[in-house]
């Protein structure tokens, strides 16, 4: 530049207003300004800042260090059970429960930073709430409110989060704090915008109507307003939850902690299985918090198409409330029918099928194991500390998971006959005839590849009569739920096509030959060091012993010698074990037979025998039951493993491939199920 | 507290401009006497209201009526103050509503008026009986006496058994009636409908009229009743205001008008009514100059004079024949003189309150039509010809303002 500046200046002797020397020479100082004001800001205002900074780092503080990180994650999951039961039902809150425990399963370290990323995104959406709520009702009623909001909003959604990053940087430093702030400027204007529009589409009449009636103003607000635009709302929390969702990568960058943080570590680490054990658990976390605030009203869709949509109208969220209904109608009141009622062919079968899962879930408090589990995943050395002893289904040295399993199943197959029982037809889907059956057999597949399952052979672990009983109630529910199938008055929604379903078939057969692969695939890795002494070596530390006893003052470098034999002596081995070979438990073995089972079921379930729908729909509900049975078998070896202590110890893919196998073969029937529900009995119109 | 027969809401020339300054030239324009276009075409402001002055006495169904734009709506709500007004006094049992604020206003609104919307306006995310009583819930009525009161006005409009469901569940005329029944439940003096059967189909409104027109009879609520529709207004109104670009054109009986329209505007209106429906019988019909049985057919005749025709009665009064005037001369031409063989027994009949409308297909026939009483005594005549007269004099009055306007 200076260079340029003086060749101009060479060229004409006097320097004019207009020639590029002079113009080249201005330096107007806007970054020494922005140093200036900064620093005056830091210093001068810093009451403020910490004033601005205390909501954040106290709400962060409580919800993330005083809750979710201290208490254990059975207790968010329960937490999740019931919010998003309440919220959204039965189901939601279920796949909240299952995922989130699904991602403390992944380890302690996992669950951690997952707590934490939830924590930040309540935290942030919270904020969100409390701000923006308010801000959008001011909004929505006052037009000169809305005349300043707007354009601010405009301005928050135009700047990019790289540029209004870095004073939030200077002023709060980096970390959760200003990452939080940074988080709400980006994702509140959906909810301002939305909450805005959902008050000013409110019809106004109806708001006259409240006014006309002498209502005052804050009755305006809360009898009709906020509740007619409660859709908008929750559109609104919902587009800020993904928002906010989206921003955790930057977050991270900017210092905070949780998930996105290792992610960063893995890109940076280049590490695979941390990479895509995070992004599981990030992925999980997303789907649950988008799941229990997604409004009842919007359409289906895949999480990632969601945030797609969520960034596309991120400036003009008002366009996703096109299309929405806007308010549910309930059933109109002259329609008041019901489902058919129990009728007494079908009482004996429900009866013993209930039986049938009491006597399961008491099982599990009876004795499953004597001496070591070897599904316990104690299958070596420590196993023998614990020889002699007797354990019920439920405790870890026992029947382990497949207890616990057991216990879900049975309770299941219970819940089912007595809601059909008290009120036909209008439980949930699941716990209806099918969904006894579906649990009656999974219990009796699972817990036959259980008992058929060898044990390993370091140990030798009696089974107990718990297991048997066990057993014996999954057959005693399975041959009631089949009595009781077949009479259950139910009918599909639609006539069912009158084509087989060939591909029902072609994807029962994939499931088992994924069964299949998986049996010939690892079921464990065993990576576990074990101390093997020959009687020469033991004698040899002995004697090295007596030594250090006798001469205390060579203590020292006799335990060094000790060390360095029993190092010597340390053996790794890497024991892999298969699903069919006998060293193993020969689960693969079992599952395989499952899945082929349940194939055979597939047929007469498609139709290939008949075209009887009602037949069709009992053979699908047991490739269901099936399906399930072996996708439980194999979900309790991994969870045995998982549970495991021991991070040397591990489950193997072949066990994944038959859990996948199992969903797959139960998901073939997932079509047909959908279609039949009681049937329903119409009062006189 | 004004007495039945008495005013009770006074509207005194008032003015409403709807505008950033409602009280500038605009005004100034309005008043002066300039029309509602123009003034919007020199200040962009929209005149609601132009000096409109009427008086609703208790105990009164009084329509207004008018075409859309023509500020029928906003006085309604300058009643209850949901509009602000310019200029002028809305005066309601005594109490100035304009100098109402705050709490006093939502009192005021509690004590006085129940309101009814043309579309219906009921708050969808409630129970119909929590609609129907949510003006003694802002009263602060305790649970238990606004149900029963809610109960009540819902059983007095017939939808007792509906309380449970949601106002999506009903059809539109049943939802109007849950909007009548917020509107009675918490028994006001005043209530304030806008166009209150507007959207329902003419089937359920007419059914709608009748049905508040029943309600009204028992009750005697002051109404104040806006429509677009001419029909309706004359058919339920006690007295009608016609209103016209924010201005009052014409205050009146239905009667007076439909048989003296202030304006060929209002004359234009009346041109779509279906006059049958409001004239009755009494209004048209002729005394009845009977023939006695016994008379001769020269007697007779000069009974009948210009008329079309007359009737025999018996001992009772009652009529037994009819002699047109043409059956009675063709007789004459053929030289009878004997009454018999010229009467006829296939006459029509009807009452003195009928309308119009009811005796159409008889009039299509040509012959007189005998008006009789409870007893079946004659106690007029209706010609036919009048019929068709009286129908065809509005348009004779139209003519006449077209030729005002375009010659």
């Amino acid at each position: 530049m200076t260079v340029l500046a003086q060749q101009a200046g060479g060229e004409s002797a006097t320097p004019g207003l207009f020639s590029e020397g002079l113009l080249d020479q201005f330096q107007i100082p806007v970054g020494n300004w922005a140093d200036q004001a900064v620093d005056w800001i830091a210093v001068r205002l810093e009451t403020l800042l910490q004033i601005i900074e205390w909501p954040f780092s106290t709400l962060i503080g409580f919800v993330v260090d005083d809750i979710l990180e201290p208490v254990s994650w059975v207790w968010v999951v329960l937490a999740f059970l019931v919010i998003g039961t309440l919220i959204r039902g039965v189901k939601v809150g279920t796949f909240a429960a299952v995922s989130l425990g699904l991602c403390a399963l992944l380890g302690v370290n996992f669950w951690l930073q997952t707590a934490r990323t939830i924590g930040y995104i309540g935290v942030a959406v919270l904020l969100c709430v409390i701000v923006g709520l308010p801000l959008g009702i001011a909004c929505g009623r006052v037009d000169s409110v809305w005349r300043v909001v707007r354009p601010v909003l405009d301005g928050m959604q135009v700047v990019h989060s790289f540029v209004y990053m870095l004073p939030f940087i200077f002023f709060w430093g980096t970390g959760v704090v200003s990452a939080t702030m940074v988080t709400m400027v980006f994702a509140l204007p959906p909810l301002v915008r939305l909450t805005n529009l959902g008050i000013r589409q409110v019809r106004e009449d109806v708001v006259e109507a409240s006014r006309a009636y002498g209502a005052p103003e804050w009755r305006v607000l809360f009898d009709v307003q906020l509740p007619l635009a409660r859709p908008a709302i929750t559109t609104g929390i919902n587009q800020t939850l993904l928002l906010a969702i989206s921003m955790l990568g930057i977050a991270a960058i900017m210092g905070a902690g949780g998930l996105g943080q290792l992610l960063l570590k893995a890109i940076t680490d280049q590490s695979v299985s941390k990479g895509a054990a995070s992004g599981l658990a990030f992925f999980l976390v997303a789907v649950v918090l988008d799941r229990i605030s997604q409004p009842q009203s919007d359409g289906p869709g895949g999480l990632l198409r969601r945030i797609r949509r969520a960034w596309a109208h991120r400036r003009d969220p008002e366009k996703l409330l096109e299309g929405a209904e806007d308010t549910p109608s309930p059933e109109p009141a002259g329609s008041a029918g019901g489902f058919a009622p129990v009728t007494a062919e079908e009482r004996p079968g429900m009866v013993i099928a209930g039986i049938g899962g009491l006597v399961a879930a008491v099982s599990v408090f009876l004795v499953w194991t004597t001496d070591a589990g070897f599904m316990s995943a104690y299958g070596r050395r420590t196993d023998e500390n614990l020889a002699g002893e007797t354990f019920n289904g439920l405790s870890a040295s026992g029947g382990s998971w497949f207890g616990v399993l057991t216990l879900a199943l049975g309770l299941w197959v219970v819940a089912a006959v007595v809601t059909t029982w008290l009120a036909p037809g209008r439980g949930p889907r699941l716990f209806t005839t099918d969904g006894a059956l579906i649990g009656a057999l999974a219990l009796l597949v699972m817990m036959v590849c259980y008992a058929l399952a060898s044990p390993s052979d370091l140990s030798s672990p009696g089974t107990g009569p718990g297991v048997w009983l066990a057993l014996a109630g999954g057959l005693v529910a399975s041959v009631g739920a089949l009595m009781w199938i077949r009479r259950a008055p139910h009918t599909p929604l639609h006539p069912l096509k009158l084509k087989i379903g060939w591909g029902r078939v072609i994807g029962g057969t994939v499931a088992a030959v994924i069964i299949l692969v998986g049996m010939f695939s690892a079921w464990s890795f065993d990576k576990r060091s074990d101390q093997v002494m020959s009687d020469e070596t033991l004698a040899k530390i002995e004697e090295l012993r007596q030594k250090a006893v006798e001469n205390p003052a060579d203590a020292g470098p006799i335990s060094a010698e000790i060390s360095a034999l029993t190092a010597q002596m340390s053996v790794t081995q890497l024991a892999v074990t298969d699903g069919v070979s006998s060293e193993g438990t020969r689960l693969g073995l079992w599952t395989l037979i499952g899945g082929l089972l349940g194939l055979a079921t597939v047929l007469p379930a498609a139709g290939a025998m008949g075209r009887d729908e009602h037949r069709r729909w009992r053979w699908s509900t047991m490739t269901a039951g099936i399906g399930a049975g072996v996708a439980c078998a194999a979900l309790g070896w991994i969870a045995v493993h998982v549970r495991s202590a021991d991070p040397n110890y591990l489950s193997g893919v072949g066990s994944f491939l038959a859990l996948l196998g199992g969903v797959l073969l139960a998901a073939t029937a997932a079509g047909i199920l959908a279609e039949f529900r009681r049937s329903k009995v119409y009062a006189d119109l | 507290m004004v007495e039945m027969g008495e005013e009770i809401i006074v509207l005194d020339e008032v003015y409403k401009i709807f505008g950033p300054q409602p009280r500038g030239r605009a005004f100034d324009l309005a008043r002066s006497g300039m029309d509602k276009n123009r003034v919007q075409a020199e200040t962009g402001h929209v005149v609601g209201l132009d000096n409109v002055t009427f008086s609703v006495k208790k105990g009164e169904l009084f329509v207004v009526m008018g075409l859309s734009g023509s500020g029928k709506s906003t006085a309604l709500r300058t009643v209850n103050k949901l509009h602000d007004i310019t200029y002028g006094s809305v005066i309601v049992d005594g109490t100035d509503v304009q100098a109402l604020e705050g709490s006093d206003l939502q009192v005021f609104r509690r004590q006085y008026m129940g309101m009814v919307f043309q579309h219906f306006a009921l708050f969808p995310h409630r129970k119909v009986i929590d609609n129907v009583s949510y003006g003694l819930k802002v009263q602060g009525v305790e649970k238990k006496t606004r149900e029963d009161a809610a109960m009540r006005a819902l059983s007095l409009v017939g939808l007792g058994s509906y309380a449970q469901s949601f106002p999506s569940e009903l059809s539109g005329g049943m939802q109007q009636r849950v909007g009548l029944a917020r509107g009675l439940a918490s028994d006001p003096d005043i209530l304030l409908m806008d166009e209150a059967f507007s959207a329902l189909d003419p089937l359920i409104r007419r059914q709608m009229q009748d049905e508040m027109m029943e309600i009204q009879a028992d009750l005697h609520k002051t109404i104040l009743f806006i429509t677009h529709d001419l029909n309706e207004a004359l058919r339920i109104g006690d007295r009608v205001c016609i209103m016209k670009d924010g201005a009052v054109v014409q205050i009146g009986t239905p009667e007076e008008i439909l048989t003296q329209p202030a304006t060929g505007y209002v004359a234009e209106f009346v041109q779509d009514v279906d006059q049958g429906r409001v004239i009755q019988v009494h209004e048209i019909m002729q005394e009845p100059r009977p023939v006695p049985a016994g008379a001769t057919l020269a007697e007779a005749l000069n009974r009948i004079g210009g008329r079309s025709g007359a009737f025999v009665i018996d001992d009772s009064g009652s009529p037994t024949h009819l002699l047109t005037a043409d059956d009675g001369m063709r007789a004459a031409g053929m030289g009878t003189t004997d009454l018999g063989p010229a009467l006829r027994t296939d006459f029509d009949s009807c009452r003195r309150e009928d309308c119009l409308n009811t005796v159409y297909a008889a009039a299509g026939r040509g012959l007189p039509i005998a008006v009789c009483d409870e007893s079946g005594t004659l106690i007029g005549n209706l010609d036919p010809r009048h019929i068709m007269e009286e129908m065809g004099r509005v348009e004779h009055l139209i003519d006449d303002f077209e030729r005002e306007v375009f010659m």
